[in-house]
């Protein structure tokens, strides 16, 4: 035995000592299934006969203690620690770039308690959303959060990333749609915030870790809100215009102290797609699907007001089926073969946020920075609004290459470039990239575009609370 | 054969992580390499020549029932448990099989049980094999006839009440257990020799207990290409349904609280053999069963499939103890089945934990019905 695999051999004994050796793979099989997220970079790079990095071991912790322990442990060791959840999302941010520790928290699935009084879940955080889901419609609940990976990806995923969901209209992303958390920082304490979010008790510290993607501990608990099964779920579909009708619509829909769950506006290109391929109708204009959900009277008198807002912007009504449709195939095109995403065809969201006065340009800009500015490669640009705020709204654009270099870096340069100039186009028209699908390794390097000086702050607190950089280094921006 | 034959499927799959959710063995493991990304990650890797048949890859090839649970849920039914049959077939002709799978194979070729040291087979079911021309040939399945011989018992009587000359068989298996197991061409083989034993015997149907023998003789021999006779092959449950909405048996209702059932995959989700079981049992107890939250096509496997009961015991256990919790919530005590692995297992794992949930297969349960009103009537006389 070599030096290393005695090193190996020593440290893989002092995680089975934690958690039981059954719960530390080492071996080729769960390495490889774990090997790639939905990133087109890291398919891209696997597919192309390269190798991947690789943790020297993959642990499977089933509580808080135990998760403290294996990092304690890796801190004292100065071994880097990836925690993983559902690892399917969108930006390598699962990657083990320096090798250490994946900590996958599939394990950690138990269902703590249901407050049936002030209406949360307390649930440990590897739980896959659906069960949770599953769990809470068994009791007459259900947290509406309902993201595309919402069969696969974990609730400490969606926290870790600041997920949102198709509803998230009305309920919001992830850090809304929580109230409290635990999480062991990297030095192994075990941090719980205050069992209520609404305080004015010094800074609301929970908020840290929304969207830290474990670059600052890992989230083990938390306590969610709940609303009942709604008892009437209407979806409706209309065709505007043009998408600055549409856009309008939706925002008078939203400062007019409605609250549809659900506003999903489509560019002209997309709605061209979805018409001819769900109706088989050619048309020009912009779909819009509306939903409110709740208490039926409640829903009906809301949608009332939403039809008159759209009629006046010239919205002619497609009845139910577009919306309700949507609503029951709405995972269907994430499967393969899907007609967007498919690879080996270049892809990636570059989802962005911004308030009313700014959101058209930026789509425009966007649009012409993917489309002209990648012309030779056949740039495709299409996108939809689908999260709306009484402020302003996200739209989530998907560029498409379905020819590139065939050189492989050149490939990989190419595609940093279109999400370079998207980002570009969104932040110098004020506008935030908004990547609930994960900063990861992705978009790591547009933080100091996005935040400029500013995210100094985030690099300090980093530093304060993983001097060691232990916890998924080279994630965020925040330094390898 | 082989990656060739789910080319297709690997490419789409090792995209994919949509059915993560679904399978009974992730969810007792918790391992991406017991899901169809997984198996089509690795499989990817082998084709590319990046990854060998090492014995942990190997392992998680033989860690799946079979249960096609995956499948169903996938928005466009890739056939995704095919990634591991045909990954199984590559295994074999690599030679790279497990002493667990060759012995287990070995002995369903030699005696057509996957298990050593069988104890004898129900007395009943002896004094029948060989008869020839009989209304039934009954096939037990290997399940019910050397481990559960109670299920044998109970349609003995049944067969009896009925007036049914009826058969059995020597050796019972069917081949496809060695086709799940990757052993293709052998399972044709010993398919070849089970359609000739049952066409010596010539009966004018076929009953089985055995979800995987109906499936085999209704749908699979035609895909392997078995000749074999137009009879009509019903599951126990389909027999006893028909018979008593025909009237020939009637049921008292017994005095069995909280009854539920659990579909075994093959007869549910394979055959859509759903209808039938919950029926017995409204006629059998008075009420309509409970039902687990996952059931008919979306329910989970009990973990036996795919011989996985005798080549995985403690993992197949595993996944059994997650479907009784399952059972527990749902605040079912007498948990009806209709396949003799599938309660095998799970009455093991109800033991194992003293959880006092009563685990029956539908023949029991139609068997104890019968006798009940027997007996009431001949009170009243």
């Amino acid at each position: 035995m070599n030096r290393s695999d005695f090193t190996v051999e020593i440290l893989q004994y002092e995680l089975e000592s934690i958690v039981g050796a059954e719960y530390v793979l080492t071996d080729e099989a769960e390495m490889e299934a774990q090997s790639l997220d939905v990133w087109w970079v890291t398919r891209f790079w696997k597919f192309n006969d390269n190798d991947f990095p690789r943790p020297f071991a993959i642990v499977f912790p089933e509580s808080t203690e135990q998760v403290a322990r294996v990092v304690k442990f890796c801190d004292e060791h100065r071994i880097a620690c990836v925690p993983r959840g559902g690892g399917a999302g969108d930006s390598g941010g699962t990657a083990p770039i320096r090798g250490g520790v994946v900590m996958d928290l599939k394990r950690m699935d138990r269902i703590i308690s249901l407050n049936e009084r002030s209406f949360t879940v307390r649930v440990q955080t590897g739980i896959i959303q659906k069960h949770l889901e599953e769990y809470l419609n068994r009791k007459g609940y259900t947290m509406n959060h309902f993201p595309a990976s919402f069969t696969t990806s974990t609730l400490g995923g969606f926290i870790s990333t600041n997920g949102t969901g198709v509803l998230s209209s009305r309920y919001g992303k992830m850090s809304d749609m929580v109230h409290q958390l635990e999480v062991v920082l990297p030095n192994g304490k075990v941090f719980t915030s205050l069992p209520v979010r609404l305080h004015s008790t010094g800074p609301d510290y929970s908020r840290l870790f929304f969207g830290a993607e474990g670059t600052l501990g890992i989230v083990t608990e938390a306590l969610c809100k709940i609303y009942p099964l709604p008892q009437k779920r209407l979806f409706r579909g209309f065709l505007l215009p043009g998408l600055a009708q549409g856009i309008e619509a939706g925002r008078r829909i939203m400062v007019n102290e409605l609250m549809p769950s659900l506003i999903r506006l489509y560019d002209e290109k997309d709605t061209r797609h979805i018409l001819k391929k769900q109706f088989g109708v050619e048309a020009d204009g912009c779909v819009m699907l509306v939903g409110f959900d709740g208490r039926t009277r409640i829903v009906e008198a809301q949608y009332e007001e939403a039809r008159e807002i759209l009629e006046q912007a010239g919205a002619k009504d497609l009845g139910e089926d577009p919306g309700k449709n949507w609503w029951e195939g709405r995972y269907k095109s994430y499967y393969p073969p899907n007609d967007y995403i498919a690879y080996p065809w270049m892809t990636a969201v570059t989802d962005t946020v911004a308030p009313y006065e700014n959101i058209e340009t930026i789509y425009v800009e966007m649009k012409k920075a993917v489309e002209e500015g990648f012309a030779q490669w056949g740039a495709e640009f299409h996108a939809h609004f689908s999260h709306w705020y009484d402020w302003g709204t996200s739209f989530y654009p998907t560029f498409l290459l379905k020819e590139y270099p065939a050189d492989k870096r050149e490939a990989m340069r190419l595609y940093n470039r279109i999400l370079d100039a998207a980002a570009r186009a969104s932040v110098h028209n004020g506008g935030v990239i908004n990547e609930h699908h994960g900063i990861g390794l992705r978009s790591g390097r547009l933080m100091r575009l996005i935040y400029g000086d500013r995210y100094e702050l985030a690099v300090d607190i980093k530093r304060a609370l993983d001097p060691k950089n232990i916890m998924n280094p080279g994630k965020l921006g925040l330094g390898d | 054969m082989g990656i060739e034959a789910i080319r297709e499927t690997m490419d789409s799959c090792k995209h994919c992580f949509m059915c993560r959710h679904a399978c009974p063995v992730f969810l007792a493991t918790k391992l991406d390499s017991h899901t169809p990304r997984g198996y089509a990650l690795m499989l990817a890797e082998i084709d590319a020549g990046k990854l060998e048949w090492s014995p942990s890859v190997v392992d998680r090839f033989y860690q799946c029932s079979q249960c096609g649970l995956c499948r169903e849920d996938c928005a466009y039914h890739w056939p995704e448990d095919d990634l591991v049959r045909n990954g199984r077939e590559e295994i074999i002709a690599a030679g790279a099989a497990p002493p667990r799978i060759t012995e287990t194979a070995e002995r369903l070729r030699n005696s057509g049980v996957p298990v050593d040291n069988v104890p004898a087979a129900p007395g009943v079911l002896n004094k029948r094999v060989g008869k020839k021309n009989p209304d039934v040939l009954y096939i037990a399945g290997w399940a019910a006839r050397y481990e559960r011989p109670e299920i044998v018992d109970a349609l003995a009587v049944i067969f009896d009440r009925l007036g049914l000359e009826w058969s059995a068989l020597e050796n019972e298996c069917c081949g496809i257990e060695l086709l799940e197991l990757g052993y293709t061409g052998e399972a044709r083989e010993q398919a070849q020799r089970f359609a000739k034993s049952i066409e010596e015997i010539n009966p004018r149907s076929i009953i089985s207990s055995c979800p995987h023998v109906c499936r085999a003789l209704r749908e699979q021999y035609a895909v392997l290409g078995i000749a074999f006779p137009p009879l009509p092959v019903l599951h126990t449950a389909e027999f006893l349904a028909e018979e008593v909405e025909a009237g020939r048996i009637s049921l008292a209702a017994l005095n069995i609280d909280a009854a539920g059932y659990h579909d075994p995959c093959h007869l549910g989700r394979k055959l859509g053999i759903f209808d039938e079981p919950r029926k017995l049992i409204r006629s059998a107890t008075g009420s309509v069963p409970l039902e687990l939250f996952h059931n008919r096509e979306s329910a989970e496997c009990c973990g036996a499939g795919s011989v996985m009961l005798v080549t995985e015991p403690e993992l197949a256990r595993k996944v059994a103890r997650r479907r009784m919790e399952n059972v527990r919530q749902e605040g079912i005590k007498t948990l009806i089945t209709a396949c003799g692995n599938c309660k095998t297992l799970l009455l093991g794992a109800e033991e194992a934990v003293k959880g006092g949930i009563a685990v029956m297969d539908i023949a029991e349960l139609v068997a104890a019905a019968l006798r009940d009103q027997e007996k009431s009537e001949k009170n009243r006389e």
